[in-house]
């Protein structure tokens, strides 16, 4: 790589037209970034030049979450739930064919439940989807074309059942034939997971952020002044008793008559008395313009912390307006609205338009489902969350589910069963307010099901712990 | 897989380009921080699952982009303008950085994927068409077209008030 140029911080001047215009050789150019990497004063030298090449590196400044490095450590021990990068232009025969065997199997079990008379989802029959067929890290499409088909035949009433009851010798010739297509199969991740079908996209999530710009009231400067001010009137009191007994004491040596003290001790005493009584009130009229500054200070705190209260509803009214108009201009009526959330559901284009609307005043959002599946359906209406964020770094949500079909009556008693109030319901979600002490228990039964449970806000807010304030929960079913 | 890399030493070699992967990884998703969290973990995973303790740094990192790169390719970001990285910047400094995004942004992914490698990882054209699966040359041009390219984004942001 050239460890052997030298460069000098004079030739970086030299060398820096040529460099912002990729011109140097590839050894230069590599000295001349180590150099301005490890020179602070050349750095801020060739930062100032507004190239886009300067500024594009400037944007490489992102901050990396502190615990990047032991997720990808995580992930790497458990690397078979990791689907490797999709390929492009990967065959979609096997899905097809997949897919055939599996609507066949579904018709032929209804054929037979129906004419057996006992047709319905306690079947002993049970289509077996093998998990040969729908592989791990396979096409995206195919899998939620798969997925789709599972949920088809699951709402046909046919057990879909995760298995691996295939024999050897069908195993094998799956194998072979996926082999033929794709490569080497990936390690079996064991009969736990016999079948790895990901779940259709659940629901997608929109948030719509605060804007920036906000003025910060420093309400830590008006608690102190505050606290200052109250010490400064305790002083002024002490110092107001203070004067009371040098009054008195100055009124009592005037009154002594001659025959106690002779004149020259009374008047001595009587001007010493004067004199501290004198300093004292000085120290009283320093200390009342302290505190006359100091109040008018909290008032100016406290007017500032009016006017930004003020201008926060503003601003929420603005944007509440502007979100509105968004959802209108897609033609999308909200199905619950609360403080900070609304549920809604639209087609995938609607979605897509009402989302660029909502990012063109909302300063920084995004959109994302449930289940990390990316692609946006065409077809279909689109459950979606919008939730408003109120403070930049607060966990927004939190977030149960998937809850498998089996799992849902027994979850649904455990948030009726606690005081929680339940504050939507309807088939493919719960929401409900909770206290932090009950949904630690509860995250913990729910957890204990294998039912995840996540939060969901900014990536700065990952990892934190549950806040102090009730919040709020949306448990998710996926729909039939 | 008695030669892969311990713990430790895969932390490190992590640690030494994780700015770098992290950064590109951001601008392909099309800023989605929470995205670009996990298509980068998950790009640097499949890369290290066949590290050596042999490999240098420049191949890991060429493995975990093309890696990230295919992983973005299949990710459909509405793209997130959120300035909270240069948010303590000066704002004559943050605005231009705010255009140069949006207009980053907006380029598609093979466009932009070289320029940011040179510009902002500051990749050699080795490596760059290492990553690519094209000669030097090649990525090369491709660089200064996605440069073009992206000076006419921008033109095109100022144009409708950024």
């Amino acid at each position: 790589m050239g460890d052997d140029l030298l460069i000098t911080c004079a030739d970086i001047k030299k060398r820096l037209k040529p460099f912002l215009e990729d011109l140097l050789a590839e050894d230069e150019y590599q000295v001349f970034v180590s150099h301005i990497k490890d020179c602070a004063k050349c750095r801020n030298y060739v930062g100032a030049i507004g190239s886009v090449s300067n500024q594009l590196w400037e944007l490489g400044n992102v901050r990396v979450p502190s615990d990047f490095s032991s997720t990808v450590l995580f992930n790497l021990d458990h690397m078979e739930r990791i689907p490797s990068a999709p390929k492009r232009g990967r065959p979609k025969k096997l899905i097809v064919v997949a897919a055939v065997l599996v609507i066949s199997i579904a018709a032929f079990l209804i054929g037979v439940n129906h004419f057996k008379g006992r047709r319905g989802p306690g079947s002993d029959d049970a289509v077996i989807i093998k998990k040969e067929t729908i592989r791990s890290g396979g096409d995206s499409e195919g899998k939620a074309l798969l997925d789709e088909l599972q949920n088809i035949a699951t709402g046909l009433g046919v057990n879909v059942k995760k298995d691996t009851e295939g024999t050897k010798a069908e195993k094998t010739l799956l194998e072979e034939e996926l082999s033929k297509d794709e490569g080497p199969a990936p390690a079996d991740p064991g009969p736990q997971a016999a079948v790895s079908v990901k779940p259709a996209p659940l629901h997608w999530h929109f948030i719509v952020s605060k804007q920036g710009g906000e003025t910060t009231v420093d309400y830590g400067e008006k608690d102190k002044k505050e606290a200052e001010v109250r010490k400064k009137a305790d002083e002024l009191r002490t110092l107001e008793g203070d004067i009371k007994v040098l009054q008195e004491k100055s009124r009592v040596e005037l009154g002594k008559s001659y025959t106690e003290k002779t004149k020259t001790e009374i008047e001595e005493a009587r001007n010493a008395a004067n004199l501290e009584l004198q300093q004292r009130i000085k120290e009283r009229s320093a200390l009342e313009g302290s505190i006359r500054s100091l109040e008018e200070e909290v008032s100016s705190i406290e007017l500032s912390a009016r006017q930004a209260s003020e201008e926060k509803r503003r601003r929420d009214s603005e944007r509440e307006q502007r979100l509105s108009d968004a959802l209108n201009t897609a033609d999308i009526t909200p199905n619950y609205r609360a403080n900070d959330h609304i549920l809604l559901t639209g087609t995938g284009p609607a979605i897509e338009t009402a989302a660029s609307r909502i990012q063109s005043f909302s300063g920084a959002s995004y959109f994302t489902d449930f289940t990390k599946d990316t692609s946006i359906p065409s077809k279909g209406q689109l459950p979606v969350s919008v939730y408003i964020e109120r403070e930049a770094s607060d966990v927004l949500h939190w977030h149960v589910g998937p809850v498998t079909p089996g799992q849902r009556s027994e979850i649904s008693d455990m948030i009726h069963g606690k005081s929680g109030s339940v504050d939507h319901e309807s088939e493919d979600i719960i929401i409900f307010s909770i206290s932090t002490a009950e949904l630690e228990t509860l995250r913990g039964h729910i957890t204990a099901l294998g039912v995840p449970f996540s939060e969901f806000g900014r990536p700065a807010s990952k990892g934190k712990l549950l806040s102090s304030k009730p919040v709020t929960v949306s448990v998710y079913f996926p729909s039939k | 897989m008695e030669y892969q890399l311990d713990k430790n030493s895969m932390k490190l070699a992590i640690e030494s380009c994780q700015q770098k992967i992290f950064a590109l990884t951001l601008y392909l998703v099309g800023g989605d921080r929470n995205k670009a969290y996990d298509v980068a973990a998950a790009g640097f995973a499949e890369a290290l699952q066949t590290a050596s303790p042999l490999e240098d740094e420049s191949t890991l990192m060429v493995r975990a982009v093309r890696s990230v790169i295919e992983r973005s390719r299949d990710t459909k970001a509405i793209p997130f303008f959120d300035d909270a990285d240069f948010a303590d910047l000066p704002r004559p400094k943050r605005e231009p950085l705010r255009l140069m995004k949006k207009a980053l942004l907006g380029l598609d992914l093979d466009t932009k994927a070289p320029l940011l490698l040179r510009d902002q990882a500051h990749l050699s054209y080795k490596e760059i068409s290492a990553i690519l699966e094209v000669p030097e040359k090649e990525a090369r041009i491709r660089t200064t077209q996605a440069r073009v390219q992206l000076r006419n984004k921008l033109d095109e942001v100022l144009r409708h008030g950024g």
